[in-house]
């Protein structure tokens, strides 16, 4: 697995595409954000590029089986959802599913791996809590260290940072950007340009379900694309603290 | 509570009742008549009693206790919510409806398997009905609407035919039926509900996985390798096996569904596939204990086990909603 390559991918609800002819060569070790208005397509372009939903064009990662697709990416919805009260260990070791050969039980290996994404997501001492007891943002991080324990070269995240408090962001977006170092493909959704702009080494302007700008921070962010495409005119700069980028108002 | 303590428990429990129901009846056998009549056959109405009664009656309320508790546990587990019961597909209120054209039509009197039989057909017809209503890749929702419609559908046909019968006896019939008991039933009855349940029971046991996978939703389940399409096939099936053919033998009981994993979630750390064993073990356990009851409380008056069951689950449902809502503070 090398990846993820998307080709001439389209979605159609009804008549209408809501992702329209995308194509793109995702590479292990970039940290990608999508970005792009409320309607844009992002979450669609992602359920797509997984299987998720009926598709017109390929994806190298909705052409696996269900099983290797598993192994291959992980996959954070933006919907936190947690069904019932159990343990927050309990959860996470949900991300082990599909290491699992059927009627096998997990092992060593899965518990460490559940622990390392609890250890990495600053959760050891949740282990034995009622996920459904925890805070919004506590539940996301619980999510997120779900994602990590299923140990895939690929994560897939839909607005993952939405809601975390300012540290939790950072430090989210910094696990994810280690992430990729460490060798993995990251393609995140996300709202926040200026943590995109600091924390990304690729980003993916959406419009309209439309492919509008892919490369790094710099060349998306432009002047014209954010008056273009979410109406916006921002401050934006190389200082020693890294890119900063701040919306200033609606043009 | 861990895990595998509470299933040695519940079995306990299960054999402890199983045990008292061939020991407890209105043929006031002592206890050391009743073991040396089933196992020795010495002892000729003894023996009768015994084999031809207690026994299967014993038989079939672990069989249809089993299946209401563990398809209850893998409806609210599919659907994720607690309120979900076997009833909710609409297969049971379909199998009634079989089994009140086999009581009006008068093929249930001619024919002793025609009752059991029709009931299946319906569950069989209810399932097609579903899955075509629901359709191959719809989720949970869809197969909630088209559940609800097909209760309501056979819970109108039911009553038309309720309408139409042709005097009161017969009306008094159905009605009784629909009431659920496990009196007067023979090892016929466990024949023909036993490869249905077993079938049903096999398919609902390896949907574990899949269950504690959807505590996350229907995408992220998908995405971690669980295949919905089939695991919701699977389930359908299942239920309407194992509680299809419960219906056929013991007419509707309420409630076990419902109650039984309610009851038990807690003590399985709320997982679902832990949920899946356990509540087969408690729904036997709980249906064996009411038949044990309406056999005590009312000996010469035919107490209806469904009856018996509602009365005992509504009340503790209420208890059940009263202490989530404190749990949620409102």
């Amino acid at each position: 697995m090398t990846g993820l390559t998307l080709s001439n991918l389209s979605v159609y609800r009804g008549p209408c595409p809501v992702v329209e002819d995308i194509s793109l060569n995702l590479h292990p070790g970039e940290c990608v954000g999508l970005i792009g208005p409320n309607g844009a397509g992002k979450t669609t372009l992602m359920r797509a590029a997984l299987g998720l939903l009926p598709h017109k064009g390929t994806s190298s990662l909705a052409r696996l089986s269900t099983a290797e697709r598993g192994r291959a990416a992980a996959w954070l919805p933006q919907m936190r959802e947690i069904a019932w009260p159990v343990s927050v260990e309990t959860l996470v070791g949900l991300g082990r599913t599909p290491h699992l050969g059927p009627g096998q039980r997990p092992g060593p290996r899965d518990a460490a791996a559940i622990a390392a994404a609890l250890a990495r997501m600053d959760l050891t001492d949740f282990a034995a809590r009622r996920a459904t007891a925890l805070s919004g943002g506590e539940q996301a991080r619980v999510l997120i260290a779900r994602a990590l324990a299923q140990e895939a070269p690929m994560l897939l995240a839909d607005e993952p940072i939405a809601g975390l408090d300012p540290a939790h962001q950072i430090t989210t977006m910094r696990l994810f950007a280690d992430l990729a170092a460490e060798g993995r493909l990251v393609l995140a959704a996300l709202h926040d340009l200026g943590l995109a702009a600091r924390f990304c080494t690729r980003l993916i302007l959406m419009q309209r379900g439309r492919l509008v700008a892919d490369g790094p921070p710099a060349e998306v962010l432009t002047p014209d694309n954010l008056a273009r495409v979410f109406g916006l005119r921002a401050y934006m700069a190389d200082t020693p603290d890294g890119p900063v980028f701040q919306p200033l108002e609606v043009v | 509570m861990r895990y595998s303590l509470l299933l040695w428990l519940l079995s306990l429990l299960v054999v402890v009742l199983f045990c008292a129901a061939l020991l407890i009846g209105p043929a006031g056998l002592s206890p050391g008549e009743s073991v040396s009549a089933l196992l020795t056959g010495r002892g000729d109405a003894a023996v009768l009693v015994m084999r031809e009664i207690r026994l299967p009656r014993a038989i079939l309320a672990v069989l249809v206790g089993a299946s209401l508790g563990l398809s209850g546990a893998a409806l609210q587990g599919y659907l994720r919510n607690p309120l979900a019961e076997p009833g909710l597909i609409g297969v049971s209120g379909s199998a009634a409806l079989g089994a009140v054209i086999a009581l009006q039509t008068g093929l249930a009197a001619a024919y002793t398997l025609a009752l059991p039989g029709a009931a299946l057909l319906g569950a069989l017809v209810a399932v097609g009905l579903l899955l075509g209503l629901a359709g191959p890749r719809g989720g949970a929702f869809t197969l909630i609407l088209a559940g609800i419609a097909l209760s309501a559908l056979a819970g109108a046909a039911t009553t038309l035919v309720l309408n139409l019968s042709p005097n009161p006896y017969a009306a008094a019939d159905i009605v009784f039926w629909m009431m659920g008991s496990l009196a007067d039933r023979s090892f016929t009855h466990v024949w023909l509900a036993l490869p249905f349940t077993l079938a049903g029971w096999l398919l609902l046991a390896g949907l574990g996985r899949g269950l504690d996978a959807l505590t996350l939703g229907e995408d992220a389940a998908e995405a971690l390798g669980i295949r919905l399409t089939r695991l919701r096939l699977a389930l359908v099936v299942g239920v309407a096996a194992c509680v299809g053919a419960g219906v056929a033998v013991a007419g509707a009981i309420g409630f076990v569904g419902l109650i039984v994993p309610h009851l038990l979630r807690p003590l399985v750390g709320a997982r679902p596939a832990r949920l899946l064993l356990a509540s087969a073990l408690g729904g036997a356990a709980l249906l064996l204990a009411s038949d044990i009851a309406v056999r005590l409380i009312l000996p010469e008056r035919d107490l209806k086990l469904g009856v018996l069951t509602a009365l005992l689950g509504a009340p503790l449902f209420l208890h059940l909603i009263y202490k989530t809502r404190r749990e949620q503070g409102a």
